[in-house]
């Protein structure tokens, strides 16, 4: 079924081409066989050649190898697949010397075969015209040669793919042939990025030049492909110390949340929408945090609409009709505003699923959509594009607190007055001229990444007594122990983490 | 006057090199052996990941070829991190993030795949291969 369809359309595509009454062409002047090959030509025992005796026009033609061998598959050239038109195929083309008994250059046509079972579908080549070159007196001629012959009717009338070979052959000798301007009437329908099998016109629902069988939405035109931070199963962890612009107790527990991206792009790799999974998994603070997002590069106004935030719980933050925060250049998603509205204290133990003794607090899911007006280039939505950032003690009415990871920029809210106090050295100039923003006095960030799910730490236990390589990989600025977070069951001190199964 | 003023200039001066070592931040730690006495570089991100832009040199342009697309696709050891189409004949930049420990990516362009190194976090696919003739 599917190779009749695939016939009709080719079919159908031939009946189009037809119209358009295209010639393909070699000149060589590439100079690089590659460049023809990645468009699907096909060169069997052939060369390009610079050599002055041996060029035909420009600064390169063909040189085949010794014409010594009858067949037509011993040094040949093949055309990509092409629907061929009516008119003639021309060519010029020489021998180096006069030496050998037959020289001749012959032209078949291979037809596609769509039921084979070679993966190039090529039938068995058809010959259609023989050229002997010809001979002055005992030897041949080195004189150019002009070729000019008609496509068969048949495959002409027939309007299927072929392609055009065109051989080198003879017998005795170590006479080679020259090559150059070869001229076909048809239209290119190669598909270089499919082994080169004929193009066929696939099945497009939204017509939004994605076909469906690519597309992850084949019925939405704005939306055609996914793509994942981390990737399509993983999700990773954001773990933040809140006592900022003071260090606190670096358990990196005080706001633990998963998270996941998937960067919505259309059939032009622009990103036209960004889905966004976080789960709040804990918090070890007496503050009420906040949790929100800044995308760097995508000023607020570019946003259309922010759907599936848990917000208005606190009075800190105002809201434009988008949905984004008000007053910020670029825009800023409040992803839930207290992560005690969102997730109850147990009643016992300090903060929620960082305390043994407390019970577990089931984890909770919320699902973001963030939808742009103008859709965003996928290379000005990086990961760092993602400004993840915490917003402490929401109850005390400072909007201009917040904690980034290390070097991540503040928004326009941020308090700058309370850069570059207590243990914080934000706003202060590294020796390269760049800013630090985030870091202690030691360059110690108050938020980490990690690029899965991070089994957090106890409370009040310093990340380094779980994790037995973490101080390693900050010293040697991570070129050692890249993996300190994996499990490999001999780099961490399990008694400091947090398990939920006790 | 102008003894005074390079004096004040000789004394100024000394005392900001005598005091460099004063403003200067902390030198990295080596075996530290808690978090008080972790001292990083200041050029460390904390990262887990990696930046990598990735190439992709489309094929040179012929006159009276049809534009062409392909699906393509970025990943390593069947993590996706990058799905998309790519006009053949186009030059093409996407930057994944990726963990910092891989070397490699396997990029699927149509129907082809290639594993592409990674050298100083640039990955190159150049999909026309040049061919030297003897």
């Amino acid at each position: 079924m599917k190779h009749i369809i695939t016939s009709i359309i080719i079919s159908l595509l031939s009946g189009i081409l037809t119209t358009i009454n295209a010639q393909l062409t070699l000149d060589c002047e590439s100079g690089n066989r590659g460049v023809e090959q990645s468009w699907c030509w096909g060169f069997g025992a052939i060369s390009y050649t610079s050599a002055k005796s041996q060029v035909i026009s420009g600064d390169f033609s063909t040189r085949s190898n010794s014409m010594s061998n009858p067949s037509i598959t011993a040094s040949w050239i093949k055309t990509p697949w092409i629907i061929p038109a009516s008119g003639d195929i021309t060519l010029d083309t020489k021998l180096e010397n006069g030496t050998g008994t037959i020289k001749q250059l012959i032209l078949s046509y291979i037809p596609y075969e769509e039921n084979s079972v070679s993966t190039s579908k090529e039938g068995n080549p058809v010959t259609f015209y023989t050229f002997d070159y010809p001979k002055s007196g005992n030897s041949f001629s080195q004189a150019v040669q002009k070729i000019k012959t008609t496509l068969p009717d048949v495959i002409v009338k027939n309007q299927k793919p072929v392609k055009i070979l065109i051989s080198f052959a003879g017998t005795g000798g170590s006479n080679r042939a020259n090559a150059d301007n070869i001229s076909i009437p048809g239209t290119y329908i190669s598909n270089p990025s499919d082994n080169c099998l004929p193009q066929t016109t696939e099945k497009d629902t939204d017509k939004d030049g994605v076909p469906d069988k690519f597309d992850q939405y084949p019925e939405d035109s704005e939306k055609a492909f996914n793509n994942y931070f981390p990737d399509e199963k993983t999700l990773f962890t954001l773990a933040y110390e809140d006592n900022w612009p003071a260090k606190g107790d670096y358990d990196l527990n005080d706001l633990v949340v998963d998270c996941q991206s998937n960067s919505i792009t259309n059939a032009d790799n622009k990103v036209s929408q960004i889905d966004l999974i976080v789960v709040l998994r804990a918090s070890g603070a007496s503050f009420r945090n906040a949790f929100a997002l800044q995308l760097n590069n995508v000023p607020s106004e570019n946003i259309s609409f922010v759907k599936g935030n848990r917000i208005k719980n606190v009075e800190l933050f105002k809201y434009t009709d988008n949905g984004v925060e008000d007053n910020q250049k670029f825009a800023n998603i409040i992803i839930f505003d207290n992560f005690y509205a969102v997730m109850k204290h147990p009643g016992t133990g300090a903060g929620i699923n960082t305390d043994e003794n407390a019970p577990f607090v089931p984890y909770d899911t919320i699902r973001l959509y963030v939808k742009f007006k103008e859709p965003v280039h996928i290379s000005e939505l990086a990961a760092e594009s993602f400004n993840y950032y915490m917003i402490p003690n929401v109850l005390s009415g400072n909007r201009g607190k917040e904690v980034h990871l290390a070097d991540f920029i503040p928004t326009n809210l941020a308090d700058p007055k309370l850069f570059n106090t207590y243990q914080d050295i934000s706003g202060t100039k590294k020796d390269n001229g760049q800013i630090n923003y985030y870091r202690t006095k030691s360059n110690l960030p108050w938020g980490i990444q990690i690029i899965q799910e991070f089994d957090y730490l106890k409370e009040k236990t310093p990340v380094n007594d779980g994790y037995l390589d973490f101080i390693k990989w900050a010293e040697s600025s991570g070129k050692e122990y890249p993996d300190w977070y994996r499990d490999n069951q001999k780099n961490r001190n399990y008694e400091k983490i947090y398990s939920r199964k006790k | 006057m102008l003894i005074i003023r390079a004096l004040s200039i000789f004394i100024f001066t000394s005392f900001l090199i005598s005091c460099e070592g004063f403003f200067k931040l902390p030198e990295q730690s080596t075996g530290a052996k808690n978090i008080d006495e972790l001292y990083v570089s200041h050029q460390f991100n904390w990262s887990t990941t990696k930046d990598v832009t990735v190439l992709i040199n489309g094929l040179i342009k012929r006159e009276g070829y049809p534009t062409q697309t392909a699906p393509l696709t970025i990943s390593h050891n069947n993590q996706k991190f990058y799905t998309g189409f790519h006009t053949l004949h186009e030059n093409y930049e996407i930057a994944v993030t990726i963990p910092v420990e891989i070397k490699s990516l396997k990029i699927l362009y149509g129907q082809t795949e290639y594993t592409v190194d990674i050298k100083d976090n640039q990955a190159i696919l150049t999909l026309t291969p040049v061919i030297t003739e003897e």
